[in-house]
């Protein structure tokens, strides 16, 4: 059961996840978008690539003799490019019968190959006269464009024809590009709605458009503008990093500072007091009054000795003391002297004592201050430690966000460039909506997304539809994943008890787990099976507060059906239970639409 | 003004049977398509000039040749380009096929330049 509790926890923890949605779509002017899913990814979001280009080209209206001589030009290029394939022909023909000639051919052979030779030549003619004739009705080529045609074909190199296509050539390029220019009176408009699975549907925001319920048709002015926009609040994000930056700098060196004045104070203290410890270490030192007064006697003790010597100096000439004197003085000098010793070796043990001590009395004073110290300089560099990591982390996630902004504002500067390159060509349509926008719903999975695109143009009664193109996608997701819900059980327990009750409708929550597969559309959204565990409070036995059931479940047909058979953790008894969803009839309706 | 000519027969004025004969065996000659150029101005060389070149190839042979009959036909020069048909006595330039038939005619100078020179050139080609 432990188990079961454990697996039940860790699908709830992995259902609780966002489905998110990821995908990207393009609309061309054939009319489709490509792809038909929204497959779930990592965000709910849907890219949509507008070929803005293509789908213009498609609707421009440009001034007739631009067209005409667009038209004009192709047909020269295409006309000359045509003589040169067949003037290769003849000249090979020709050359054959150079040959023949050479050889003694008849003047009849010769006839019969220039006859011979004489379509390809008619091809080549009729060919070259369309150029010509293109060539008399082109009113806005450049004479200077005339005189480099001229000066192709009497170059005479091997391919002239195709020497003088190559000329013609730029030039069409710079028609074709000043024929895309007028697309600017177009308009376009692009609208998403999303489709829940009641079968409601509203407008979803797309980037750069407004939905049709909200706002009017923008043209593309106003997508430059807002090209601009967002290019400007790039710009302002990426130059809000600086202040931010200086900011947070300046709240870290305020803390630096103020950890360096704490360390500061705190080893001063420990200095003084350290001082302060060891000149009382200093006082209490032994006296010198001790040694001198070792001294005094030991110089007295010198005297003493000196004034025997003398004495005895005296009797040796017959005078002064007699050998008992003698000897007492010397019994005297001799204790004094001892006397002397023993006071001068307890003065030395002292001072030794003292001496040893030291350490001792000075580790034991300046325990104090320099645990202080200690600590002060561990609170510094735990708050350091601490502060910088975090200004680290803060900085790595700067430094990603930075890198990111960066992108993107080298994207829209690039974007930027090119618009006015192109000089005044519309800014890109591409744009996207964001799935996690739509308010009071969370899609899933075969919810619809409709996205339908207009375009329009100045026509005499005011703006015109040229075009609408509108295309559905189903939100999917492919691979195995968990579905979480609340739904109402109508259990069932199996033993009679005359003090139980039978069946009851109890709220249960099912923790499913689904597949979708590509392709199997049927069974992604309508039989839409999901096989997990269920938790109901059941309630059978009236003398029990409290009573857990878990079931294993099998829904089916988008959640519509929920069967399962499980246990009461209580009382260890069985049940088994049948939910119906009738609110997903909306949504299978919707789908089936 | 003219400087050198590679494809072209100036057909000379002092001796007419030479003129007819050398006339004669160009616009015989089937392998290549002759251009006749009348008259002497200013214009007359220049439309000899572009013809000469446009007669010119990179590589290979030339299949084309220009026949500057500069004086008035004599007799002997107008009796050959009688057997050529459908010659108008006007004409300034003009091209002939492998069966001695006019293709391209001009009778004036206007409007020529070597993209029509071109285009009568490749009309001696066809039948």
């Amino acid at each position: 059961m432990r188990g079961c509790v454990l697996v039940s926890a860790i699908c709830l923890s992995l259902a609780a996840q966002e489905n998110p949605l990821d995908s990207a779509v393009t609309f061309n002017p054939g009319g489709k978008f490509t792809g038909s899913t929204l497959p779930l990814d990592r965000t709910q979001v849907l890219r949509i690539k507008v070929d803005s280009r293509a789908l213009l080209a498609a609707y421009v209206t440009a001034p007739p003799d631009l067209k005409n001589e667009c038209g004009r030009l192709r047909i020269a290029i295409d006309a000359l490019l045509k003589t040169q394939r067949f003037a290769l022909q003849h000249d090979l023909g020709m050359s054959r019968l150079a040959a023949r000639k050479a050889a003694g051919a008849s003047r009849e052979e010769q006839l019969v190959m220039r006859e011979q030779l004489s379509p390809i030549a008619r091809e080549r003619n009729l060919a070259f006269d369309t150029f010509r004739a293109q060539l008399k009705e082109m009113s806005l080529l450049d004479p200077a464009l005339r005189d480099q045609l001229v000066a192709r074909l009497l170059n005479r190199s091997d391919q002239p024809y195709a020497d003088m296509a190559e000329v013609l050539s730029p030039f069409l390029k710079e028609l074709e590009r000043r024929l895309e220019k007028p697309v600017s009176t177009e308009a376009v408009l692009l609208t998403a709605d999303w489709t829940g699975s009641d079968g409601r549907s509203r407008g979803i925001n797309l980037e750069g458009f407004d939905n049709i319920p909200v706002v009017g048709a923008k043209p593309f002015g106003r997508l430059e503008l807002g090209q601009d926009e967002r290019f400007q609040a790039e710009w302002k994000a990426a130059s809000d990093i600086g202040p931010w930056l200086e900011a947070k700098l300046q709240t870290e060196g305020t803390e630096i500072r103020k950890l360096e004045s704490e360390l500061r104070q705190a080893m001063s203290e420990a200095y003084e007091e350290v001082g302060r410890e060891v000149q009382s270490l200093m006082d209490s030192w032994p006296k010198e009054p001790n040694q001198q007064a070792l001294l005094d006697r030991f110089r007295a003790l010198e005297a003493r000795v000196e004034a025997l010597k003398a004495s005895c100096s005296t009797s040796t000439g017959g005078t002064s003391l007699g050998l008992q004197e003698l000897s007492a003085c010397l019994a005297n000098l001799v204790k004094d002297g001892q006397a002397l010793v023993v006071d001068s070796k307890t003065w030395l043990k002292d001072l030794q004592e003292s001496i040893s001590g030291i350490p001792k009395q000075l580790r034991t004073k300046l325990e104090g201050p320099l645990t202080r110290v200690k600590t002060a300089i561990e609170n510094a560099s735990a708050t350091l430690k601490e502060s910088y990591s975090k200004s680290l982390d803060d900085l790595r996630r700067l430094v990603v966000e930075a890198d990111k902004l960066w992108k993107d504002v080298d994207v829209s500067s690039r974007k930027a460039r090119r618009l006015l390159d192109e000089g005044g060509r519309p800014a890109s349509l591409d744009t996207q909506l964001d799935l996690r926008t739509v308010p009071g719903a969370r899609p899933e999975t075969g919810d619809l997304v409709q996205v339908k695109a207009v375009l329009t143009k100045d026509g005499q009664g005011g703006r015109e539809t040229v075009a609408i193109r509108v295309q559905s996608f189903q939100v999917e997701q492919f691979g195995m994943y968990f579905d979480t819900l609340h739904a109402a059980l109508l259990a069932v327990r199996p033993t009679q008890k005359s003090e139980t009750t039978t069946t009851q409708l109890l709220p249960g929550l099912i923790v499913n787990c689904r597949a979708g597969i590509r392709g199997w559309d049927w069974f992604n959204h309508t039989l839409a099976p999901g096989l997990g565990l269920s938790l109901s409070l059941l309630n059978f036995d009236p003398k029990k507060d409290t009573e857990l059931g878990m079931a294993v479940n099998l829904s089916l047909f988008r959640n519509f059906l929920h069967v399962g058979y499980g246990q009461n953790l209580m009382t260890q008894d069985k049940y088994t239970y049948v939910g119906l969803n009738p609110l997903v009839l909306g949504r299978l309706a919707g789908f089936m639409r | 003004m003219v400087g050198m000519l590679k494809h072209t027969l100036i057909l000379p004025t002092g001796d007419p049977k030479l003129a007819a004969r050398l006339l004669g065996e160009a616009l015989e000659d089937l392998a290549v398509v002759p251009m006749l150029i009348f008259g002497k101005g200013a214009e007359a060389e220049q439309c000899v000039k572009w013809a000469d070149q446009l007669a010119s190839r990179t590589s290979g042979a030339s299949f084309r040749r220009v026949i500057w009959i500069r004086e008035n036909p004599s007799q002997e020069v107008a009796a050959v380009l009688g057997t050529l048909k459908g010659l108008s006595p006007a004409a300034v330039l003009a091209v002939v096929n492998f069966h001695q038939d006019v293709k391209a005619e001009f009778t004036s100078w206007a409007g020529l330049d070597p993209i029509e020179l071109e285009a009568a050139f490749m009309k001696g080609d066809s039948a």
